[in-house]
């Protein structure tokens, strides 16, 4: 069982240093809400997010995720949007007292693409880089360790709380529960299940807490790591220009918000 | 030579009415493996967090008298430099997977990760202690894909890479199948061959037999009695603990006049089959 996202392809982008690859996610988010271009988060998934993803040899999977994770929300956006969006004028398709109008569908188009490139950013991070490499890189950037070891463990426990929450659910089958069917039936089915997800996960704590300390987790040593990390001038450079231009962006949507007013 | 050295003892949990550990007193020679005993709610797990440090470290609550870990005082060493003395192994070997690691291997090297350990000694030692609990040829698994034997095997071994000169283990086979149970303490069994002080707590007395020089009692978090194991583990019923199947069988043996009255119970199959003459 693959208790991870990451998927280990041996790509030029799983290569690269964990901090280069957010700070491309960063700067490719940070375009998706900045540019004042109705096709911009869409231009961005197609033209770089999609190219990266076959680099590092899991376009498969990206798609995949993006499709699923993107679908039932893109329905509900552009129902909500598409007819009832405020102030909205030009109307594409009147349905009785309902009419579908144009701005509202932009809207929508605008919310579910940039939704894409977090979903897409996210996924090309997490599936190229190995969960010890991202905690390492996050405390040379100088996230405090603690931070990362949760961000970290947070990425590689879910899988194990999906796992948990399939033998829950197995076990309720076995003494009759009926956990498939309609969306009534699944959201009686939930009740039971979260409360010993829940309970069982908070009872883990402490112990997990007192296993952590016994593994010398709030040493104040220097750390060293078991892994190396591959570093390299180019890298290092193309993040301060990564940086730069996030920065750069954010304060230019900020002052045009401003001058616009 | 006493490598751990305990001395009136006593311990009330925060809220708590009633002690869990009252007035104990005892000493641990250097590689030897001290089983520690008693029925559910007798204060073991308590005292294993007292040698470890949790108790004043972790759990909070009223303490009294000192506990002294190869000279360090648990008292006032903080937890973080106690790792190195004294090593802690839980019963839940799901919940001591740091998480935060992909292979077998790379957990065994989180302790040193956190002690600051060279990459190449780190190497050398995470080596040594996947050969020793037999870890080898499951290095590049995930922690999650191992069976509860082998994850408690991995704490084991997550511990010991540490290097601590004692090592304590709360009931490390209490979720265990008897699979589990027999990887696990043909494990400490290794380990104690090796010199490794180990005090352990257990519940099943014919694995204490089989491996401990000497046992402890406790009961109702008093130390009721110490000493050999065979002499000691004769009277399991006493602090209601359950008797071995060689002593229960001995003991019906006696009752049917097939062995000597006097015979002492045996605990261990080696010891029945002296009574038997086998």
């Amino acid at each position: 069982m693959n208790q991870s996202f990451f998927l280990d392809r041996a790509s030029g982008l799983q290569a690269l240093h964990p901090l280069t690859k957010l700070m491309l996610a960063l700067a490719l988010i940070v375009t998706a809400f900045t540019v004042r271009w109705l096709f911009i988060s869409i231009a961005l998934f197609v033209c770089i997010i999609l190219p990266l993803a076959v680099w590092g040899k899991i376009w498969r999977e990206v798609l995949r995720t993006t499709i699923t994770l993107s679908i039932p929300l893109a329905i509900s956006v552009t129902l909500v949007q598409g007819f009832f969006f405020p102030g909205a004028q030009i109307v594409l398709w009147q349905i009785g007292p309902f009419s579908l109008k144009r701005e509202g569908l932009e809207f929508a188009f605008v919310i579910i693409t940039r939704l894409l490139v977090i979903a897409g950013t996210g996924l090309l991070v997490v599936y190229t880089t190995h969960p010890a490499d991202l905690a390492i890189a996050l405390v040379q950037a100088g996230a405090p360790y603690a931070l990362a070891y949760i961000a970290v463990s947070a990425i590689q426990l879910l899988p194990e709380m999906q796992a948990r929450a399939q033998s829950i659910l197995n076990a309720q089958q076995a003494r009759g529960l009926e956990t498939r069917g309609s969306i009534g039936v699944r959201i009686r089915a939930f009740v039971p299940l979260i409360a010993p997800l829940v309970y069982g996960a908070l009872e883990n704590v402490q112990e997990r807490a007192l296993a952590l300390d016994a593994r010398a987790f709030r040493s104040t040593r220097i750390k060293t790591s078991w892994r190396e990390l591959h570093d390299s001038q180019a890298q290092r450079a193309a993040r301060l220009i990564l940086a730069a231009y996030s920065i750069l962006m954010i304060v230019y949507a900020i002052a045009t918000a401003f001058l616009s007013r | 030579m006493s490598i751990l050295s305990v001395r009136n003892l006593s311990f009330r949990y925060q809220q708590a009415t009633v002690p869990a550990l009252r007035d104990i007193s005892f000493e641990v020679e250097s590689g030897t493996v001290t089983a520690i005993v008693g029925a559910n709610g007798a204060g073991k797990s308590t005292l294993g967090y007292a040698l470890a440090g949790y108790i004043p470290h972790f759990f909070k609550g009223e303490m009294q008298g000192t506990v002294r870990v190869n000279n360090a005082d648990t008292r006032q060493t903080p937890l973080a430099s106690l790792v190195t003395q004294v090593g802690l192994v839980f019963q839940n070997p799901f919940n001591q997977i740091s998480g935060a690691k992909l292979t077998v291997a790379e957990e065994v090297a989180f302790g040193l990760e956190n002690l600051g350990v060279p990459r190449e000694e780190m190497t050398m030692r995470v080596q040594r202690a996947l050969e020793l609990f037999g870890l080898d040829q499951v290095a590049n698994q995930s922690p999650f894909a191992l069976s509860g034997g082998q994850q408690q095997r991995l704490a084991l071994a997550s511990i010991f890479v540490m290097e601590p000169p004692v090592m304590v283990l709360d009931e490390p086979t209490a979720q265990l199948d008897p699979v589990g149970t027999r990887e696990v303490m043909e494990s400490i069994v290794a380990l104690a061959q090796r010199g490794q002080t180990i005090v352990f707590m257990e519940h099943k007395l014919e694995w204490v037999a089989r491996l401990a020089s000497r046992v402890l009692v406790l009961d109702q978090g008093a130390l009721v009695a110490i000493g050999e194991p065979r002499q000691l583990l004769a009277r399991a019923d006493e602090w209601g603990l359950n008797e071995t199947r060689y002593a229960r069988a001995a003991r019906l043996a006696k009752a049917r006049g097939l062995i000597a009255k006097d015979a002492l119970l045996p605990q261990t199959l080696e010891q029945a089959r002296e009574i038997l003459d086998l």
